[in-house]
């Protein structure tokens, strides 16, 4: 048995918290990439996966540390697959309560140095924050997001961990469609854009999971 | 463009109706369908859209087929039905075998009527014996399950033979590992509804 863990923020979360009702058990439903990928994981390879996703909306790296005991290094997962840094951008924008590129870096690497003195075969899928120029994101988004691009390229490169290019990929899907079709407001996927969240997290994640 | 609606019960519902305004996809198989056809296809302007409501059976389709289904003008329909037809008759509300059929048939009917056109996909009701479901249901849902072979063998339709599914994934994993309560499917268990459809739908989405 293998345990997989999804963490990051709304992207990740995509309605696991507040559609938990009636019934469906919050750990693991959820329409988006998270939800997509548990489901084909474990319809294709039944015993093999515990996986687990505590994405949370809203979220931004500080609050990833702030609850990563409890939320994941206490499930002593095999495989760790984060997606975090677009609210790091968007809350100083909206609300003065972002977090800086440099404190964003240090947090991150704190969160790799800590979850590898834990269980250190932990293996990461480090996934690039990325948004599109539409809705509420102007180019002081894009250029900060860019930097915390950088930063995880960075991070995924120091610590020889799979990194997945989110805002190359979705860049490219534009020659297929415009880019309402695969974001709903320049932030969250709409339902197109996590297909392809989760086809390429299937290809870099390959090894790990045959 | 083409639209293609889900339509049946809680299993198609899957959390559907109580997200927001119930325009989504819900959390089951539909969802899982819909963003693998939009995000591979495109170039298809796929319109999908899932009207499935948690404890209804075929005379519910019935009462609402107008406007959850015919108004929709679907290019696919596809539809899952039966499992509360048995369930219900616990508080003396279920739909007896032959009543079952003849509105599965009046449904069949009025949509060819509206659009002759359409392209149906019929999948089969399923069950495991664990949890909700009661030794008496077994004969029962084997009845329904030949109902619907019939209907989509009559009315020349994609077939879906889920309750063969679900009785070869036992060889993989325990009853439990893939139905919540022998009713609703696990995330596992929708996995293998997507995978099912889409193979038997193969031609219609090309």
């Amino acid at each position: 048995m293998k345990t997989l863990l999804f963490q990051g923020d709304s992207i990740t979360d995509c309605g696991r918290i507040t559609s938990g009702g009636a019934g469906y058990p919050k750990d693991l439903w959820g329409p988006g990439y998270a939800g997509m990928i548990a489901t084909q994981l474990m319809g294709d390879q039944p015993g093999k996966w515990e996986v687990i996703n505590r994405g949370i909306s809203g979220n931004r790296i500080v609050d990833l540390y702030a609850r990563w005991r409890i939320d994941a290094l206490n499930f002593r997962p095999d495989i760790i697959s984060i997606l975090i840094g677009v609210n790091d951008t968007g809350h100083e924008i909206c609300s003065q309560n972002g977090v800086e590129v440099p404190r964003y870096d240090m947090i991150y690497r704190m969160i790799m140095d800590w979850t590898l003195e834990t269980k250190a075969d932990t293996k990461f899928i480090l996934m690039e924050p990325f948004v599109f120029p539409m809705g509420n994101v102007n180019d002081e988004w894009i250029v900060d997001v860019k930097k915390r691009q950088e930063v995880v390229r960075k991070i995924a490169e120091d610590y020889k961990q799979i990194f997945i290019p989110l805002q190359s990929i979705f860049d490219a899907a534009l020659k297929d469609a415009p880019q309402e079709y695969w974001m709903s407001d320049g932030i969250h996927p709409a339902p197109a854009g996590h297909r392809l969240i989760q086809k390429e997290w299937m290809k870099a994640a390959a090894d790990l999971i045959k | 463009m083409k639209t293609l609606v889900f339509q049946g019960d809680s299993i198609t519902d899957c959390g559907r109706t109580a997200i927001g305004d119930g325009n989504n996809m819900g959390l089951g198989y539909p969802s899982f369908i819909a963003a693998q056809l939009l995000g591979d296809q495109p170039e298809k302007e796929w319109n999908i859209i899932n009207r499935g409501i948690s404890g209804h059976r075929v005379v519910d389709l019935y009462a609402r087929w107008k406007i959850d289904t015919l108004n929709f003008k679907p290019d696919i329909l596809s539809i899952l039905i039966g499992v509360n037809d048995t369930w219900h008759e616990c508080r003396q509300n279920g739909v007896e075998v032959p009543r079952y059929d003849k509105f599965y048939r009046m449904l069949m009917d009025w949509t060819l009527e509206a659009l002759p056109d359409v392209k149906i996909v019929l999948l089969e009701p399923f069950v495991l014996p664990f949890g909700a479901v009661e030794e008496s249901w077994l004969p029962e849902m084997d009845a329904r399950r030949a109902v619907v072979r019939k209907i989509a063998e009559d009315y020349k339709t994609v077939f879906v033979p889920l309750q063969s599914v679900f009785n070869d994934a036992l060889k993989r994993a325990p009853q439990e590992y893939w139905l919540r309560d022998g009713v609703h499917p696990t995330p596992a268990g929708h996995r293998l509804i997507q995978k099912a459809w889409l193979e038997a739908a193969a031609d219609l989405i090309k």
